[in-house]
This record gives structure tokens, sequence and C-alpha cells, in this order.
């Protein structure tokens, strides 16, 4: 498991993609949407196995109120607004969480082993599974930890800041592609947002990060990404300490 | 009887008792001032409106309550910025040459009563919280050497700061060393708040990143350190049976 931090502004503010550059303009003008409630960015979090399977996605997304992410939708027709939850967006079983900070820490690891905890519990239900994290201090939460445990779940942490040589999350066949994808939606969306003169809302954010994941997480690229850090096939040789 | 006979108001000889209290009667009604009006009740003519600002809807209540009322003046503050800060200049001279308040007044434009109000403020800093334990010539060689250390290449990370402290407490007498443990809660390591509270005690200090994350990445990806974790790695998935790649 990883996680990845995803700020929308940054994203657009750098793709520069609706550039105005009139004649009458001295300076070209860069138009950026205006972000919604919580659509800045978020922290994805996504487990991944050697056999090709990626667990549901787990989001925190900015928002002060705890718990399950939901927004209200208002329609064109001037209905009566539904209230939705962000996670239906993504694939079943999802779960997308509010923080002020849209990020870690111990509270919402432990709302993420419980999510994994469900998930590890209905796949290979009698055997052992292992979870490698970063060693983070977020991810030490005791509660969370416990969840996973009985849930069969023994989680291996790596050392500190080489996680980019033991975490096959950070290889270039899985974070590596899903970045630029992630990037790509971001902008296409931000500039569909310009035309349509809305702003970028945090249920399109949640859409980028679905439709990013399922075009980066292919079996093959994640086969290779643990070939990669040699977790499996276990060889310790293939880490190269010199990258 | 005549008005030549009658005493007269200057001949009148109080009883003694009643003398002060007529020259105090006296003095009271020359320190009144000169420009108080007298209180007048003159009703206002028709076409003139007073409306207070903001202009606020009368809220219920008995009719007394409609009467416009003046805003609360608003509090001034004692001691503006600016002249708090041309005292705190002239402060060091003021000490050194041994001005007078008078003298300070002069030189900073700023009112008497004021000027006695900063000094005596100035000379007792207020502070919340409990002092720090270190005495003031105590953190002064602290702080020598910190820069000492940083100058030398040798700067220190907060751990190795309070550890440098601990050493310091170790060698002081044991009725010290029991109060120090009083004060950090048991031990002679101060706590880690210790070195936030002294660098905000000492501006001049800051914080500073060594290096950078692939500095850190370069230094941690030892080729023991890969060694042990797949050595650990193997381990687990003979301890736990992992035989399918679905398992991790």
């Amino acid at each position: 498991m990883d996680e990845t931090t995803i700020k929308a502004t940054i994203i657009i503010l750098h793709g520069r993609k609706t550039i105005l550059g009139g004649k009458k303009l001295k300076t070209p003008e860069l138009i950026v949407p205006d972000n919604g409630s919580g659509a800045a960015g978020c922290t994805a979090a996504f487990t991944i196995s050697v056999s090709g399977d990626v667990a549901p996605p787990f989001l925190v997304v900015e928002g002060g109120k705890e718990g399950h992410a939901f927004v209200m939708v208002s329609h064109a027709d001037g209905g009566r607004p539904d209230t939705i939850p962000l996670s239906y967006r993504l694939q079943d079983g999802a779960v997308v969480s509010r923080r002020t900070q849209p990020g870690f820490d111990r509270s919402i690891f432990d709302v993420f082993a419980l999510h994994f905890a469900k998930f590890a519990m209905n796949f290979y239900r009698y055997e052992s599974k292992i979870l490698a994290l970063d060693g983070a201090e977020v991810h030490l939460s005791p509660t969370g930890l416990t969840r996973l445990l009985a849930a069969g779940v023994h989680v291996f942490v790596e050392p500190s800041k080489i996680s980019h040589m033991l975490q096959a999350l950070d290889s270039p066949t899985s974070f590596g592609r899903f970045q630029p994808g992630l990037r790509g939606c971001v902008l296409v969306l931000s500039h569909s947002c310009v035309i349509a003169k809305r702003a970028l809302s945090v249920l399109d954010l949640v859409e980028c990060v679905g439709m990013a994941a399922d075009t980066a997480f292919t079996r093959d690229s994640l086969v290779s990404a643990f070939k990669r850090v040699g977790m499996w096939p276990l060889d310790p040789i293939k880490v190269s300490i010199e990258e | 009887m005549n008005s030549s006979d009658r005493p007269q108001l200057t001949q009148l000889r109080p009883f003694p008792a009643l003398r002060g209290a007529l020259s105090r009667a006296k003095r009271r009604r020359r320190d009144q001032p000169r420009g108080c009006p007298l209180k007048q009740s003159r009703p206002l003519p028709f076409h003139v409106f007073v409306v207070t600002w903001p202009l606020s809807e009368p809220m219920a209540g008995s009719p007394g309550d409609l009467r416009p009322t003046c805003p609360p003046p608003s509090k001034t503050p004692r001691t503006f910025d600016q002249q708090r800060d041309s005292l705190e200049s002239l402060l060091p001279r003021y000490r050194s040459e041994h001005w007078t308040a008078a003298r300070l007044e002069d030189e900073s434009s700023v009112s008497r009563s004021r000027v006695r109000t900063f000094l005596s403020n100035a000379a007792k800093p207020k502070r919340l919280g409990r002092p720090p334990f270190l005495t003031l010539e105590e953190e002064m060689l602290l702080a020598r050497y910190v820069r000492v250390q940083a100058m030398i290449g040798m700067g220190l990370t907060p751990l190795a700061f309070r550890h440098k402290c601990a050493e310091y407490i170790g060698t002081l007498l044991a009725a010290h060393r029991a109060a120090v443990a009083a004060y950090f809660g048991g031990t002679t390591t101060p706590y880690q708040s210790f070195v936030s509270s002294f660098l905000r005690r000492w501006p001049e200090f800051k914080r500073y990143r060594v290096g950078t994350l692939e500095m850190g990445r370069a230094q941690n990806s030892r080729p023991d350190v890969v060694a042990r974790w797949f050595a650990a790695l193997t381990f687990s998935y003979r301890d736990e049976r992992i035989v399918l790649g679905s398992q991790v």
C-alpha cells in the first residue's frame, strides 16, 4: 500500500491548458477554473497485489466533517438536489473520507485499516496475507494494525526513506503511469470546466482518480512492478543500490 | 440696628472646623473646567432628526428604549506601536546615560504618563507560564555553544541539543538535579518542547533541513539495510506460508 498526493491546482497551473493570447493582450492570460469545495487536492491510497488485483481505492478529500464524504448535486431542471457519495464514481467498495488537511493521520489510517481488512477477509479468507507499508509515523496506529492482524493481514514496514526501492507502487510501472494519466485527466476536465463556465468540483477530481487508476494499474504493469523491487518472486538481487 | 452696626461678611469668623471645608469648597469650584456647559433640556425643533450611526432599528421594549443611544466610545490604545517603537529605541540611552523621564518624554514626544507606564512595564516584561529552567546567563552560554558548533559545521539536531543540555545538567549538584527532574517530569533530559521554547526565546537561531530527500535516500539505502529487509521478508514468507502471489 502506498499513498500519493494529488494537487489539482498545481496540476492545472503547471499544465497551462487554457491560455489566451489575443491581439490586445500584452501578456497571455492563463484561465483557471474555480475550485469547488474540497477540489484543490486529495490523497489517494492504493493497495495492489502480485496477482494484479487492485484493492478498492481509499481517498481522503478536504472537508471538516468526518466520515464518508457526500456531495450535493443539483439538477439542471431545478429539481430537489440529491446527496450522493463521492465513492460512487470509483470502483465498488471504495471509500472516500474527509479531513481538513487532505492527508493521512492515525485516525484516518484506522479507517483505512478497517476498509482494507474488509476487503482482505473476502480474499483468500483463511490464508495469511502480507501488506507492505512505508515506515511513516501515521501508519503506526495500534488500532489499525490490530484490525489488520485480526483479518489475517501481517503488516511489513519498509525502512525509512527507501520505499522508492522496496515499494512496488513507487515504481515507474505503477505510480509512474498513474501520475501522468491523472494529470491528463485533470487538465482535460479543467479545460471543459472553463468552457462550461463552472467550477472544478471534488466529484470531478474523484472521477479523475478513478479513471487514472483504471488505466494505470493493469495486471501486467503490477506484476512487473513487483518483479522490479524483487518482492515476488523473492529476489533481493533485483534491487540495485546505485539507483 | 443700622447697617454700620451689623457685622460685615468678611468680619464673620466661622467656626474653626468649617475653615478647612470652606477652602476645600472654593478650591473645588476653581478646579471645575471652564468650558463645561450647563445641562440643557431645550427641545429640538421638529425638522431635526437625530440618528445614531449605524442606523439601527429599535428593539422591543419600553418607549424609553426607543431613544437614540450613542455607541460606546471606542477604546483607543494606550500606547501606539510607533510610540512604543520610539520608546524602545531610546530605552538603552535612557539607561546608559541616566536620563530622566522628562528627557525621555522630550526625545520621544510621548506624553509623560505613557512614558512612565512604559518605564514601569519595560523593566519587568510580562511572561506567561512557568519561567525557563536555565537562567539567562546559562542560556547565553548555551546559545554561544550552539553558535560555535554551527560555525565549525557541527550543527546540532534537536535530539543532540537536548542531550547536550542533559550533559550539562549532569554536572550540576544533586539538589539541582532533583530540581531538574521535578521540572522536566522525572528525567534530566529536557523534553521536546524545550527546543522550540529555546528557539522562541532566541529568534536568531533558525532550524534548517540538512540535505534533501535524495540525500536521505542515498544515506539510508545501504546494502545492509536492504539485505536485512529481504531477510525478514523471506522469513515472513516462510513463517506465514505465503505461496501465492495474491497473498502479497
